[in-house]
């Protein structure tokens, strides 16, 4: 069995079931509550989704995802300390506007693992950086002060202070 | 439309002029993604993998990062009191400085109290000191308090009262000091739903029992009453008779044995209970107690962890058979062990015939006693067990004592069998000993074909289907983070691959649902995801 998933520029994918079945929105589109209480579920090929805040490019990266993962689970939850497999991290890379894309369309589309992946890709392009190279990444306008600025660098430095108390 | 997977079947042409979107360059960039177009909560996710600096730089950033760097850094307050008289006037110009950016403290979420005085066994307990009463009123939004060597007065009731989202209250090795007039005045106005009572100090117990008279019988749902040699009698009160989770530990039995019929009373008060823990270490006597528990008197509880007594087993059961995961954790009963054990099971089998996951005591040795008279008395329905053995088993004690012990459970999920003492210079490693495991796992799993995790000692076998399992040995390493150093054997009843041989396996693994990674250290990494 196959759904078309069209993104937004009207673009079709052929996907099988095992791929499409780790998009939580095509699976609740495509099988409703059938899926869920365990009956079985007549769709055909020409079903077809589109998904409107999806553009090609970034649908067709989220495929490849997908088909990777399709007879296995991915991570979906965790802390900073863990570690991702090295496909995972090959995979998201580290361009950070690609990154961005990828991680809105895989909170729009509920795709837990990815969402937490792109967490992490976007977490490792932005630690390291100062203030002015993060805003230069994501360009950001800087909102603050002079005065408001060196007053967040002072809790910055009360917030050492916390972890080692008198 | 072409069957693709991957590509787009209909790829829009930029010959083709349909207006579904604006033609672009080709060598144009792509347009910027504007970060504010993210919801905060994924913003929160993506913070979650940023260490302290990185958060520090975002706070600097913009107004809207700074919002949600800022409550991950903030969330959680400690204090922790100076020792010495010099110390005492700097902390409290730290606090001082504290209290001048408010704004800060309204994204705690978690504060720690701690006046450190004295080594855990001295009985010392000091008020707050004022600049610390000025400063609690800032952590407005705080959820949960642990105060520590800190003496309870009025005072601080009403600081603590005025803390809306409180809900999580621990008094670990506090004193309690209101009088009848001040508890009268506050009873039942505290809205916690949860307290905990660490290691209580001060001269009489009763008083904390006018404590608990502070929090409203309305919202508290777990009390845990945790020290060393209380009277948890002090405790028990009548106002109370909505909880759902009761945590009594306590190390002296004479404590617990002197006041079961207000213990049963005030059990049988307790109709919505659902988790009972009962822990008590040492001196424990099976004819020591006698719960005089009425039929019936517990009919929500699920969860039960009690000591290794019949009686007191039967008193609890009788009220209701456990639904699902009772916990059964005795204590060492030494000499007695192998019939404290049995007429244990022997209650446990008359009342409960539902699931039921059984903690055995810390035995010295697998004997032939317990082989034959505890072993097969565990209930048929049992899903899992943990056995602790005091010495290590070797490989072929386990083989010829406990290869048979599971061919009556066809319900086991799960069996633990643990060691407290590991002769490191035992060849535990070599082909023979995991030969033997081997062959015992892949008995345990024809038996047992809901089987899914075997650990002996350092030693964890998953099955990973189709009667095969892949082992791992933990070297030093929680079992959940896997380190360099561990070692892995993959076996089949037809199969035995070591480490090289499971490295060209990893896609049929990956097939499976079974992940294993290579590690920078050049050892594996490995989940536990089972399909």
């Amino acid at each position: 069995m196959s759904i078309t998933l069209i993104s937004k520029e009207g673009a079709q994918f052929l996907v099988s079931k095992p791929v499409a079945d780790r998009i939580g929105v095509v699976r609740d589109c495509a099988y409703g509550a059938d899926f869920w209480l365990g009956y079985a579920v007549a769709t055909d090929d020409s079903m077809g989704i589109t998904l409107a805040n999806v553009t090609s490019s970034i649908l067709s990266k989220i495929l490849v995802w997908c088909e990777h993962y399709k007879d296995m689970e991915p991570l979906v939850d965790g802390d900073s300390n863990m570690e991702f497999p090295e496909w995972d991290m090959a995979y998201i890379g580290h361009d950070m506007n690609q990154i961005l894309f990828v991680l809105e369309a895989a909170d729009y589309l509920h795709i837990p693992g990815l969402l937490l992946l792109a967490c992490k890709g976007i977490a490792d392009v932005l630690d390291g950086r100062n203030p002015r190279g993060i805003c230069d990444l994501l360009g950001i306008v800087m909102d603050f002060s002079h005065r408001q600025e060196v007053d967040m660098d002072k809790e910055n430095g009360y917030w050492r202070w916390f972890l080692h108390p008198t | 439309m072409v069957a693709c997977d991957l590509e787009p079947a209909q790829a829009p042409s930029e010959e083709t002029d349909v207006p579904m979107s604006p033609v672009r360059d080709p060598s144009c960039p792509p347009p910027a993604f504007n970060p504010q177009r993210l919801p905060p909560e994924v913003w929160s996710l993506v913070l979650s993998f940023l260490p302290t600096p990185a958060l520090q730089a975002l706070r600097l950033t913009s107004s809207h990062l700074n919002a949600i760097a800022t409550s991950l850094l903030f969330r959680s307050f400690k204090w922790t009191s100076p020792v010495s008289a010099v110390g005492q006037g700097a902390g409290h110009k730290d606090v001082q400085a504290r209290s001048e950016r408010p704004h800060l403290w309204r994204w705690s979420r978690r504060a720690m109290i701690w006046q450190t005085r004295g080594q855990k066994w001295n009985e010392a307990t000091a008020a707050l000191p004022q600049y610390m009463h000025a400063f609690l009123p800032l952590l407005r939004n705080v959820r949960g308090v642990q105060l520590r060597r800190v003496h309870i007065a009025d005072q601080l009731v009403r600081l603590l009262q005025g803390l809306e989202e409180l809900r999580d209250v621990e008094f670990n090795m506090c004193s309690f000091g209101m009088g009848e007039d001040e508890v009268e005045a506050y009873r039942g106005k505290l809205e916690w739903d949860s307290m905990t009572v660490q290691e209580p100090r001060g001269a009489y117990w009763e008083h904390w029992a006018s404590c608990l008279l502070l929090v409203s019988p309305a919202t508290l749902r777990t009390l845990r009453l945790l020290g060393d040699e209380y009277n948890f009698s002090a405790f028990i009160v009548s106002a109370h008779d909505a909880l759902c989770a009761l945590d009594l530990y306590v190390l002296d039995i004479r404590l617990v044995s002197s006041h079961l019929e207000l213990c049963a009373s005030f059990l049988a008060s307790q109709s919505s209970l659902r988790s009972f823990k009962l822990r008590v270490d040492f001196l424990w006597k099976a004819d020591a107690t006698h719960l005089p528990l009425p039929a019936g008197a517990l009919p929500l509880l699920e969860e039960l962890y009690c000591p290794c007594d019949a009686r007191l087993w039967e008193a609890l059961m009788t009220s209701r058979p456990l639904r699902s995961f009772g916990r059964y954790d005795p204590v060492i009963a030494e000499k007695a062990a192998n019939e404290m054990v049995r007429d244990a099971l022997l209650a446990i089998r008359r009342a409960s015939p539902y699931p039921l996951t059984i903690d055995l005591p810390w035995i010295d040795k697998i004997d032939d006693c317990f082989c034959d008279m505890v072993l097969p008395l565990v209930p048929k329905y049992t899903i899992g067990i943990t056995m602790r053995v005091i010495d290590e088993l070797s490989g072929d004690i386990v083989r010829t004592r406990l290869k048979g012990m599971l061919d009556g459970l066809p319900n086991l999920r799960s069996l633990h069998i643990l060691f407290f003492r590991v002769d490191p210079a035992r060849p535990r490693c070599t082909l023979e000993a995991k030969r033997m495991q081997a062959e015992v796992v892949l008995h345990w799993g024809y038996a047992c074909p809901d089987l899914r995790t075997v650990v002996l000692g350092r030693t964890e076998w998953v099955w990973v289907g189709h009667g095969e399992w892949l082992a791992y040995e933990k070297d030093g390493a929680d079992w959940d983070t896997p380190k360099a150093g561990i070692r892995y054997w993959y076996v089949s009843p037809n199969e035995w691959l070591t480490k090289p041989e499971l490295r060209e396996r990893r896609m049929e693994f990956w097939a499976r649902g079974m992940e294993v990674d290579a590690y920078d250290k050049g050892s594996f990494g490995f989940r536990r995801e089972v399909p």
